[in-house]
Order: structure tokens, then sequence, then C-alpha cells
């Protein structure tokens, strides 16, 4: 009986929390995308955009009277996050709910006026954030790129991540940048590129990529599309794309070849105490274009022209980046990692003074290209 | 049970005494005949004993010869009955009992005692051996048990054409008495399970048994458990596969359900054509009967946790049209899924209830009101009508009915934990029903083997079936 009793109060302590900690999903003010920005104000210094779903507008369920966005923004501004995320409760009725952030746009203002590690402090810190948002970078105001109107997609956050998606479609085209990656490279201690958004004609546009120091944790200087092909080829990210075997290259008309496999080695090699880098890009690819009426590919040997002007296509571009990166004494090339991997003995003794040792850091290229065919049909 | 004595020291004869017993009913009809310095008693019941019978197989040719000129002594009636099945009655008491299988009772008087015989002249009204409504197959036997035992007997050794096959029968009942057999293979089933079988049936004590049913529950040792302990079938095939098995069967009189011991989760979850065919579709069709158990066990939970607690475990495009069906709708969706479980189950009930012609139009008014109205007028959002009659699709193509009621029940326990404590709740009650179905044991076997205890060569018969020259039958 005693013991009944006891089984029956102890019971009720479950039954007292009731629905603790529940939250209906349609109560919920879910966000896609955040903007950051800084605030020309004594007062409040940032500024936040938050891109919460309207459901009510979302059209093709069965309830579709919609009219309007299905998104809405909301800029608010403040002197920290926290303080306008909470703000938000005084216009919205539904409290911001980050589980479904997509994308997280910063602009350049802001990285030049505060380090990069304190601006995404709170971002870390909270537990609703994802490590797989993706951030990007702007000139424009990030209020005005979360506001372009998204063609395929409903929001105009997730656009913005989709677009990264084509990374293996063209060699202009960067990895997303996750959040998580964002920390490890500011906990390595390592400079950075990020992925940088502008408006072209209304339409959201990926253009170059950013440069985050590793001192500064600001942003210091900027990276063409072009730029960017060198950077994928040196840090082994290309996994599609297309070479392009200009006039200036060749003395025939252009040529365009497509990638279909490539893969790029890393090798540190320590001779007498000088450390070298040796990168070996290994590529397969295929005749996509060609504007060369003399050339018959039924002719044994015809690839070998080619091949020969598109690996210095890339060799050029990747030297290209090298030099700017040690003009910059910047390595966001990740050669220190690299380094402190295969040869940790070296990187031990000299990763302090690695600034200045990278920037005299002999690199050589080699670039091996094999053409796999003209595709499925050649009309010459 | 019920004990009087006859005999010779009785005041009364013994047909008055039987008479006695009976309150003098009408339908205990008496006929006495002389036979040569002979007085035979007939008694039997009229309304399930044969007229024809008895005039054909016992009066002719009796009274054939005491036109005869020779003496006739009791010991020799047996001799002169051409019937397959006289028995000698020594113990007077079961008197009563062969008069209600529809034997006709012969009492041969001479100067010193009564001899009793009984003859058996039953006629009774009986189903054919139907297909078993709620059991069908898709091949396989289509017989199925009936009301009476003689005849599920019957089927078996059809079945079962072995000599090792043994009834063994028991008498449960103080006011009305059963007839149970304890069936199962000499050599197969093992000595410790017969004798466990056995002793429980004797310790049954109550008045009267209705059904295999009631004597389930009557030898369950787990009564607190919603699962069952005795797998029951109509299934002559079922019965013999589980016998084969090692397994002991359990058949009472009057009732066309025959229980099965011990049981395990794994053999619940089995049809028999399971065995029927190529051992590849049907292992995908077992994977699935485990696939739809789960489900029906854990969607709701699953669905209820995720929306309003997890909303991040949901993927984003899902989560936003979620949100958006769920605009409106007036209940939190624990009260919502509630609801909607109520209606199901009510509609449900409401089908077995109803006389089958007007059954279906409990389908019709269920699949307007839940599929249509309840959505519009916007009391449920449409994912939950998914979510919960999806549940209930799965919860029917559970093989086993009595399965599939205990999982309908815990159902209700994980909704409600995933209720208040969302996907950390549904984990606790994941925990305490495996717990429970781990300690559970059916007839001293373990409720969840080969899982638990662990026996990998038997999950050759458990996930899947592997094919016969590998995997032959288990046994429990």
């Amino acid at each position: 009986m005693k013991k009944g009793v006891l089984i029956f109060f102890s019971l009720q302590l479950l039954f007292l929390t009731a629905c603790w900690d529940s939250n209906e999903i349609e109560d919920l003010g879910m966000i896609m995308g955040i903007g950051l920005d800084y605030n020309e104000s004594e007062e409040d210094v940032f500024s936040m955009t938050n891109q919460y779903v309207v459901p009510n507008n979302i059209e093709g369920t069965q309830f579709g009277s919609s009219g309007g966005d299905p998104y809405q923004n909301i800029t608010l501004t403040g002197s920290n996050f926290f303080q306008i995320i909470r703000e938000n409760s005084l216009e919205t009725d539904r409290p911001p709910n980050y589980t479904h952030l997509k994308s997280m746009v910063l602009t350049e203002r802001l990285l030049k006026e505060e380090p990069l590690k304190q601006l995404i402090s709170f971002f870390l810190r909270d537990h609703e954030f994802r490590r797989t948002v993706a951030v990007f970078i702007t000139k424009e105001s990030s209020a005005d790129i979360l506001a372009v109107e998204p063609t395929k997609e409903m929001f105009p956050a997730v656009q913005l991540k989709e677009l990264t998606q084509n990374h293996d479609r063209s060699l202009y085209v960067q990895d997303t940048l996750k959040f998580g990656e964002v920390s490890k490279k500011i906990t390595e201690g390592a400079s950075f590129v990020i992925p940088e958004v502008g408006i072209n004609k209304g339409r959201i546009r990926l253009l170059g990529a950013g440069i985050i120091s590793d001192k500064s944790e600001q942003i210091v200087g900027w990276l063409t599309p072009e730029e960017i092909a060198g950077l994928k080829w040196i840090t082994n990210e290309v996994s599609g794309g297309l070479v392009a075997i200009k006039k200036e290259n060749s003395e025939a008309d252009q040529a365009v070849l497509e990638i279909m496999k490539a893969s790029t080695s890393i090798e540190p090699v320590l001779k007498e105490g000088q450390l070298t880098i040796q990168l070996k890009v290994k590529s397969s690819l295929r005749l996509a274009e060609d504007w060369e009426i003399k050339r018959d590919v039924f002719q044994e040997g015809w690839e070998k022209e080619l091949k020969k002007q598109g690996e210095q296509v890339v060799k050029e571009e990747m030297e290209h980046v090298i030099s700017i990166a040690q003009e910059q004494k910047l390595d966001y090339l990740e050669f220190g990692t690299w380094t402190s991997i295969k040869q940790p003995a070296y990187w031990q003794k000299h990763h302090k003074d690695w600034e200045r040792i990278f920037s005299q850091l002999p690199v050589t290229i080699d670039v091996d290209f094999t053409l796999t065919g003209y595709g499925t049909q050649d009309i010459n | 049970m019920k004990r009087r004595r006859f005999g010779r020291s009785s005041p009364t004869l013994l047909e008055e005494q039987i008479k006695l017993e009976f309150h003098n009913s009408e339908d205990l009809k008496q006929k006495t005949i002389q036979l040569n310095g002979l007085t035979l008693t007939l008694l039997y019941l009229d309304d399930i004993s044969d007229r024809m019978v008895i005039q054909k197989t016992i009066l002719s040719p009796l009274l054939t010869i005491s036109s005869e000129d020779t003496k006739i002594i009791p010991t020799d009636i047996p001799d002169l009955i051409p019937m397959a099945a006289v028995n000698n009655i020594s113990d007077h008491s079961t008197i009563s009992r062969h008069l209600m299988d529809g034997c006709t009772v012969l009492i041969a008087r001479d100067t010193t005692e009564d001899h009793v015989y009984s003859v058996k002249t039953t006629y009774s009204v009986k189903r054919s051996p139907d297909e078993p409504v709620n059991e069908p197959t898709i091949s396989g036997p289509r017989d199925g048990f009936i009301e009476c035992i003689q005849d599920n007997k019957a089927l078996l050794r059809a079945h079962l054409k072995t000599s090792d096959l043994l009834f063994e029968q028991h008498f449960v009942g103080k006011d009305v008495v059963t007839s149970i057999s304890i069936t199962y293979l000499q050599g197969k089933a093992s000595e410790t399970l017969i004798n466990e079988v056995r002793e429980r049936i004797t310790q049954i004590e109550v008045d009267y048994i209705t059904d295999a049913g009631v004597l389930e529950q009557l030898i369950e040792r787990n009564p607190l458990s919603v699962f069952p302990e005795l797998a029951s079938t109509q299934h002559p095939t079922k019965v013999a596969n589980a016998l084969l098995e090692g397994r002991v069967a359990l058949m009472t009189d009057g009732s066309p359900t025959v229980l099965i011991a011990p049981t395990t989760l794994n053999m619940l979850l089995q049809t028999p054509d399971d065995y029927y065919f190529k051992w590849i579709p049907a292992s995908l069709i077992r994977l699935l009967s485990y696939f739809t158990a789960l489900i029906s066990v854990l969607l709701p939970a699953a669905y209820i946790s995720l929306i309003s607690f997890h909303h991040g475990l949901i993927p984003t495009s899902l989560a936003v049209s979620l949100s958006k069906t769920r605009e409106g709708v007036p209940f939190p969706s624990v009260i919502e899924a509630f609801i909607m479980e109520l209606t199901i189950e009510i509609l449900r009930e409401a089908g077995v209830r109803l006389p089958k012609p007007i059954g279906s139009t409990v389908s019709i008014v269920g699949a307007i009101v839940i599929g249509e109205t309840a959505v519009s007028s916007g009391i449920v959002s449409p994912m939950m009508v998914m979510v919960i009659s999806f549940t209930a699709i799965c919860s029917f193509a559970i093989p086993n009915y009595q399965l599939s009621l205990a999982l309908r029940t815990i159902r209700f326990f994980f909704l409600f934990s995933a209720s208040i404590l969302g996907v950390y709740g549904m984990l606790i009650a994941i925990f305490i029903v495996t717990t429970h179905l781990i300690k559970l044991r059916s007839f001293s076997n373990p409720y969840m083997e080969p899982f638990a205890p662990i026996h990998f060569k038997r999950w050759k018969d458990s996930f899947i079936r592997l094919y016969y020259r590998v995997g032959k039958r288990t046994g429990i």
C-alpha cells in the first residue's frame, strides 16, 4: 500500500511537468538567413537582418490564399547581437528560431571595423545555430542582399546557399564555406577566404572572395573569380569546370577543355634546411568546344598541343594566386597546414616565423593533363 | 470437480441416481429392455444423440439376439453391439460426462453388480472447417479449426501424420466441465515444458471456461503485461509448424482457437506464408512486418516529438510546409494526435461490432469524416491525418491480432511519453518496453529469443528466412 502511494506520487512528478519545453512548430518564427551590418550611429553600432518564414504566404498547399512574399525581413539595430535578437520580440509574436538557418551574410564594412572572432562569438556559443550555415561576405549592405527576390527558390537565404552548390560546375564558384569551418580556421589561426556575393541586375551573383587575415581577423583584400580558380587548383578543390585556351596562349583559335577529374597534391619538401612546396596537379579532361578548323582529332597526337597549352593556362593561374598571397604575406593557400602535417619538426621550429618564410617560399608547380577524348562526335 | 458416488450401496437404482443428477430433465431418455433374463437400461440425451444410430446399432442387434434362446451375460454386451467404440465405464462418476458427449449409456444389471457401457451415438450440428476469417493466407492449406475438439484433433492428425503426435486430455471447470487437450510431438517437445503446461492446467480453479481466450488468461503468469504469453491461432498448419518446432498446443472444446506455448515476439511476427514462398521475397516480407510493427508503435510519438520539441531535426522544406499546414489548427499537436487516434480506434471497434451488411457504412462515413471534413474544418492538420492513418494501416499489416492489439495499447504509452518529454521521453519509453520484453518469459522461455539472449544461428529464421538447405526450421 505504502509502496503504491510512493509510486503514485513519483509518477506525478513526471505528469506535473505537463508539456514542458514543448513549442508547436506553427508558433515558431523560423529564420532562414541573417545579415550582420555596421550601423552609422554612436549608440547602436550594429544592425542585424533576420529573414523570417511567413508560412501563410507559401503557395501550393491546400489553403493557398497567398498574397505577398513567403518571407519577412526585419532589420533592427543595437550594440550587440543578442540584444537585437531579443528586441525582435517587440515586433514579431513568434520568437526567432535559428535551427533552420541557411546562410549568414557579413559586410565588408563590418569586417573592416570589427574582428570576425568577436562578431561570431554569440553565434558559436548559442546552441540553436548549426555548423552548416553558409557564410558570405558582401560589399553591399546585408539587408539588400537578403531582400533580393529569389527566382527559383522560395527564400533568398536558401537561394544564396544553393548557389555555392555549383562549385563542381564552374572553377569560379568556391565550395560552401560552412560556419563550422570558419570557427575551425579561427581556432587554427589561419588566413582564409569567404565567398563574396553581390547584386547584378537585380539578381544575386557570386563574385570572388574576401580574404580574412589570421592576425587581425578582419578583411584585408579581395580575390577575383579568376583568382578563385587558381586558389581551387592549389587547394585541391577542383571537381569540375573548364579550362579555356585563348588566343594569347595558342597560335590557333581558342579551344575549351572540360575537367572530368582533378586532384592536386601539396608536398612540402625539406632539402638542406630549405623548404620547398611541390604542387602536383593531375587532371583528366576532354575537348568540349573547339574553334580551330585545322585540328583533326582522328590523327594520332592531336591532343599534344592542347595538353601543353592547357597545362600552361592552369600553371599561370596558380602562379598568379601564389604571388599575390606571398605579396600579402597571408597564407590562405594552406601551405602552413600541410607543412605542419608533413614536416612537423620543421614547423615546430619555424612556425613563429612562418609569415616571413611563406612570403619567400619557393613553389614548384607541375601540371599533368590527360586528354581523354573529344566527346561523342567530331564533325571534321 | 463435483463428484457423487454411485454404487450398489446406494438406496436407489443407478439410473435413478443419474436422472436425479440431471434433475429429471425431459431430454434424458430411458429405455429398459429385457434380454433373456438380463435387464438392460439405455440412457441417452435425446437432442445430442442420433436416434437412428441407437436403433440400428444397439437396439436391433440386441433384440435379434434376445429372440433366440441363448443366455446373455452382461460381459457379452460389447460383443453384441456392432460398433467400434464400446467403452466399459468402471468409474460411475463419469457417466454424466459420457451422456453429455452424446453417448448412449447401457446399464446391464445382473444379480451382483451394474455393468455400464457407453456407445458413441453423437449427433451434433457443426460448422465446416472453413478458412479462419481473421487469419487469411495467400497460399497453403485453407482449413481452419471449428468448435468441436474431436474434429480439431482430426484436422491436426491430417496435417501431422505421425505416431508421435499425442493428445493428453484434461478436464477443467467446477460447474461445467470443459475438456482441454495438451497436444505435442513426443520427442520434439521437452519434458520440462510439457510438465509446466500440465501443472498450470491442473492448477486452474474456475467454475467454467467459455473459450480458449479465457484459458489463455488463466494459465499465463504475466497478467500485467500487454504482450500475449501464448500465441493463438485457428490454422491447423500454424499449430502443426509449432508442434514441429517443439512447442505445445492447447485445444479447448467448444473453441476454434488453439493456444501455442511458449511464444516469442519473433514467432508472432511470422506468417505461414513466409515459408511457402522463395526465401528472398519471403525475407523482404518478414522485414516488412518488423518494420510495420515498429512504425505502428513509434510513428505518432516520433511525429509529435519532432513538431513540438525538436524542430531542428525536420528537413527545412518539410518544416516550412508543416508549419504552413498546422496554421490555424486550434489544438496543440498532442491533443490533435489523441483526437485522431481516438477516432480511428472508435471507427475500428464500430467496424468490428457492426453486422457485415452495414459495416461498409462505417468505413464510408469514417473516410469522409476523417479524410475530408476534419481537415477542411481545420480541426486537424492534413499531415496528422496522414501520420495516424499510416500508423493504423501499419498495425493492420501485423500478422498476429493479439500482437497488433498489444502494440496498439503501447502506442498510447509512447504518444504520452513523447508529448511530455519529446524524443527524450520516447527513448525512455523504448527503454522501458525493451526492458520489459527482455525480462518477459513465456513458459520459462525468453520472449525476445533469439535476440535476447542472442542466438545468432537462429537469426536465419527471424528478420530474414534463409533458404531451406541452410536454414532448417528452428526449434524453440
